[in-house]
């Protein structure tokens, strides 16, 4: 099937009087890493939802190939869903589970693996982000690092095809941070996936991603390779990049 | 505002607010009975669910029904003994358990146990982005959260039931063992005044119980709205919304049954 090509044009979304989104247009490049940068409040997250279908936006369109998610019906959506993988800011753990049942999650459901076969590969994945040892423990006992881990995993496990991970560094250490940084594109790298990271963390941003997008006031200021942003004369983009850093 | 606008402003809010929400619920509760029918069904759900509402609640069902059972025999058998009724001691506390106190106060046990417990999980997952999570891994919340609740709810209230009312009969008893009546006077015109009917009907009233407690527990806990404070809101709602729906749905049932 390949990994598609994300179009997104036009895309308005509001809650209330509240416009977030004021007209979004961005490719999101099949197979590449794609970073979403932007300011706190700015609607990164409120993308990701529409990207994935949690939310439908006012106007606009998101094309998936030839599918368009904004104008959808359910059983379509669920169908690219399959393919997606989404890792939510707060992690969205079910805290009714153990760690190893919340990686499993989707496997067991869709019935795409045996439980040994299930197991064994959410004990890969959970080993690679140290986790490995945590696997029977209730997920309410974590630290907020361990949480992000764990819904780290359980993004990771069906093999999507197109993930979207918002901040899946915030809240770790440096060094775990760059673990799940190489962890990503390790993950990219093996299945082409197209990947979308919502991050505020611009050291990583210039060197992982194929291409950047910087929101600001609900619209796009800029979006091109690393390289470009570096060389940018734009007064956001500048500041952005100055003052992101410890951000 | 002139005072007769204002009564009839309120009214009028009053009504749309019932419509709306009787509306989203009959949606819900609809979208949940589908959900028995399309795959991958996922038999564990229902297992643990029907341990959640019938196991787990089995104790407090018990102590209920023989208290009940007890108490109630305690106040008839004075009343009849004046009248030398003391066979009818018996047959009047087992109609009692099997037609009303079993299914009622089952019901209003397993609400405050389960009804409340559902509102409250469920509130709290959609607080924390969980059921957002289920949609994107394309596992539809109301089938996988909702549907095993319901099913829950209307096959165990009955079994709960039905143990309420033999525990009840027993409790009774004992009692009226203990204030001197011959067991054989008890137990002897039971199945004589009591019919197959009795017990049947209060079990269908038990189940249309179950129902009610498991879907008026999800719809407030599905449409929580902000936060923790949004979760102790439903959790309250469900109990009271069915405990009025409960004890206004048996009169009617029992208008029509009996
Ligand atoms: N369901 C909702 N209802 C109302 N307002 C919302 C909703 N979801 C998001 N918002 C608003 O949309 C705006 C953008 O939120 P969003 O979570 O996308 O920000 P963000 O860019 O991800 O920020 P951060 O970097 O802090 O995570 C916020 O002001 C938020 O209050
Ligand atoms: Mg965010």
């Amino acid at each position: 099937m390949g990994a598609p090509t994300i179009e997104i044009r036009d895309v308005t979304k509001s809650f209330g009087h509240f416009e977030v989104l004021k007209g979004v247009s961005l490719d999101i490049l099949a197979g590449k890493i794609n970073f979403i940068i932007g300011r706190s409040g700015e609607g990164k997250s409120v993308l990701l939802k529409i990207l994935t279908g949690l939310y439908r936006p006012d106007s606009g369109s998101v094309k998936f190939g030839s599918v368009n998610i904004a104008k959808a019906k359910t059983s379509e959506i669920n169908k690219l869903r399959r393919r997606m993988g989404l890792l939510f800011q707060e992690g969205a753990l079910f805290d009714s589970m153990s760690v190893g049942e919340n990686v499993i999650f989707p496997l067991w459901f869709h019935n795409l693996a045996t439980p040994q076969e299930a197991k064994k590969k959410a004990l890969a994945i959970l080993g690679e982000l140290g986790m490995g040892r945590y696997f029977n423990l209730a997920v309410s006992l974590l630290s907020t690092g361990e949480k992000k881990r764990v819904a780290l995993a359980r993004a990771l496990i069906v093999d999507p095809e197109v993930v979207f991970f918002d901040e899946p560094t915030t809240g770790l250490d440096p060094l775990l941070g760059s673990q799940v940084d190489e962890l990503i594109v390790h993950a990219q790298k093996i299945s082409q996936a197209t990947v979308v990271v919502v991050s505020h963390d611009m050291a990583a941003t210039l060197s992982l991603a194929d291409r950047v997008t910087l929101l600001r006031l609900g619209q796009v200021v800029l979006s091109g390779s690393p390289d470009e942003f570096r060389k940018s004369k734009d007064q956001e983009v500048v500041n952005f990049l100055s003052g992101g850093d410890s951000a | 505002m002139n005072p007769i606008l204002a009564v009839v402003a309120a009214i009028g809010r009053f009504g749309l607010n019932a419509v709306f929400h009787l509306g989203r619920y009959g949606i819900l509760t609809c979208k949940a009975i589908l959900g028995l029918f399309t795959p991958p069904l996922r038999l564990r759900n229902y297992f643990k669910q029907m341990e959640s509402v019938g196991v787990d609640s089995l104790f407090v069902v018990i102590l209920t029904g023989l208290f009940t059972g007890g108490v109630f025999t305690l106040q008839i058998i004075y009343g009849f003994s004046r009248f030398s009724a003391e066979s009818m001691v018996g047959p009047t506390v087992a109609t009692a358990m099997t037609r009303e106190l079993g299914p009622v106060l089952t019901a209003l046990m397993v609400t405050g146990r389960v009804g409340s417990a559902m509102a409250a999980e469920l509130s709290s997952m959609k607080v924390s982005e969980q059921m957002d999570a289920l949609t994107v891994m394309a596992a539809d919340p109301i089938k996988y959260l909702i549907t095993p609740r319901l099913v829950a709810g209307v096959i165990m209230l009955p079994l709960l039931t039905a143990i309420a009312d033999a525990v009840g009969v027993i409790g009774g008893f004992f009692v009226a063992v203990g204030r001197g009546l011959d067991p054989g006077q008890f137990t002897g015109r039971i199945t004589d005044i009591v019919v197959m009917g009795d017990v049947f009907n209060g079990l269908i009233k038990a189940a249309f119980f179950g129902f009610i407690i498991s879907s008026v527990g999800c719809y407030m806990g599905f449409y929580t709205q902000g936060g923790a404070s949004g979760v102790g809101r439903s959790t309250t709602q469900a109990v009271v919304v069915s405990y009025v729906s409960i004890l206004v749905s048996d009169f009617m049932m029992t208008a029509i049954m009996f």
